[in-house]
């Protein structure tokens, strides 16, 4: 019994990494026993990207988990806290 | 259940349940939870004692304190006070030396856990009473009130606490895979000689020691029960998740996930 | 507070000893820490990995055999990530919200506080 936007928000998520998980699937696994000239290929960025593209996303969380956590350390730094 | 006969009965009338409440600044909430636990206690008909470790708070908490143990006596309402703010750790090794219980309760003093009511559940019973009817059913080490189990929940948080709790809980679900599904939640009950093994292996504060507790739990091969229960978020001042609390968490994770 | 740090330290000294001398220490029943676990499981499938991708073992696998494997490091974190996501999502969207229990606490708070007044608490 959670409230509707959390709910929406959820199950959006849910639906989200399903679409990608299939969509990514098809890309890597299934695409090279497809031949070349076939229309599938049109949906689909060049072999290549299928690597560069997680790798952008896994430098990108990597970079905002390091800014979140120096940010974090320097507020703790800066005015001490009068308790 | 109901096939079990005399030796149990006579041990349940022997068993006593000591509850710790470390306290620091709880003045409103103090003698709302212990009046929660009194009422509950006396309907139920199990031996118990109520340990307050109150940390020098500034605000009189520990005088509000003495005024319960006037109103409930001084053998339902045991006054250890310390100094100075010693963190969690050493209140709790604090409270089981002085404790006269076979089994003890560890929970917040701020009202979290709603003790009297579960809800999303039909049956109204009170979460102490779940927790010590599971403790009984499988003779469990620790039984450890879950939030995010079957009719489990919370109160009072928003999308954006959620999605961190719930994310956190997958994170550490994944790194250490321990045998229970709520880590840091604070409303459990333990056999003594457990807590007391278990709090003397733990070097950690605040959410990441509840969670350290049961990963040193799970090294030691001791079994762990669980009730769902619902958190109503702090009545009284305020619960933070901050910057602050989420790198320590993810640091104390870090350190357990190295080391057990 | 510098105790703390140096137990910890302490700690991590000798997660690093089952390191270097596994043997010694497991006679003490150390257990392999969740981070060895890991380490090792990953390595396995590094080395599974780099034997199909690069045919290490000339097992003449066919190219597409060896074009799928090669980029299996990216898929399988990327299989991770969408699980986590859709775990979390669902665990988000079932999350209960117990209004009923906010309710009757506030019933509970509400009694206990006359109740305790009677009985002669000042607040």
């Amino acid at each position: 019994q959670a409230t509707g936007a959390d709910q929406a928000v959820g199950f959006g998520l849910v639906a989200f990494s399903l679409l990608l998980f299939a969509y990514y699937s098809v890309w890597v696994v299934v695409l090279p026993f497809v031949d070349g000239d076939h229309v599938l290929n049109k949906y689909f960025l060049p072999r290549e990207y299928s690597v560069i593209l997680p790798g952008v996303a896994a430098l990108a969380l990597l970079l905002f988990v390091g800014t979140f956590i120096t940010a974090v350390m320097w507020k703790n730094r800066s005015p001490k806290k009068v308790d | 259940m109901t096939s079990r006969t005399t030796p149990q009965q006579s041990r349940d009338s022997r068993d006593k349940y000591t509850v710790l409440l470390p306290t620091y600044n709880e003045r409103e909430n103090l003698p709302l939870i212990v009046w929660l636990l009194v009422k509950y206690f006396n309907k139920s008909g199990y031996d118990y004692e109520i340990i307050v470790i109150d940390d020098a708070s500034p605000d009189g908490t520990l005088d509000v304190a003495k005024q319960l143990q006037e109103i409930y006596g001084k053998d339902k309402v045991v006054l250890r006070p310390r100094a100075s703010k010693l963190g969690l750790g050493t209140a709790y090794l604090h409270g089981i030396k002085q404790a006269t219980g076979n089994f003890i309760f560890i929970m917040d003093a701020d009202l979290s856990h709603h003790v009297m009511h579960p809800c999303c559940m039909s049956n109204h019973k009170p979460y102490l009473s779940l927790l010590i009817r599971k403790q009984k059913e499988g003779n469990y080490d620790l039984v450890s009130g879950t939030r995010y189990r079957g009719s489990g929940g919370v109160y009072g948080w928003d999308l954006r606490r959620k999605l961190i709790s719930r994310g956190a809980n997958f994170l550490t679900q994944t790194l250490l895979r321990p045998n229970a599904s709520d880590l840091t939640g604070s409303f459990r009950l333990y056999k003594k000689e457990v807590l007391e093994t278990l709090v003397e292996k733990c070097m950690s504060k605040g959410y990441v020691f509840q969670m350290e507790i049961i990963i040193r739990a799970r090294q030691l091969k001791y079994t762990i029960g669980e009730v769902p229960i619902s958190f109503v978020d702090r009545v009284y001042g305020e619960s933070k998740l901050g910057g602050n609390e989420i790198v320590s968490f993810a640091k104390g994770l870090l350190l357990l996930f190295a080391t057990t | 507070e510098k105790t703390v740090g140096g137990l910890m330290y302490g700690k991590r000294l000798s997660s690093l000893l089952q390191v270097v001398f596994p043997g010694e220490l497991a006679a003490e029943g150390v257990i392999m820490t969740k981070l060895m676990q890991w380490l090792f499981g990953v390595s396995l499938l590094a080395v599974v990995w780099a034997l199909t991708a690069y045919d290490l073992l000339d097992l003449n696998l066919p190219q597409t055999y060896r074009d799928v494997a090669w980029p299996m490091p990216a898929y399988l974190l990327v299989s991770f990530g969408c699980y986590s996501l859709a775990v979390i999502g669902y665990r988000v969207a079932t999350f209960n919200d117990c209004e009923e229990a906010s309710r009757e606490l506030r019933m509970h708070i509400k009694e206990a506080r006359e109740d305790l007044r009677k009985k002669g608490l000042r607040f």
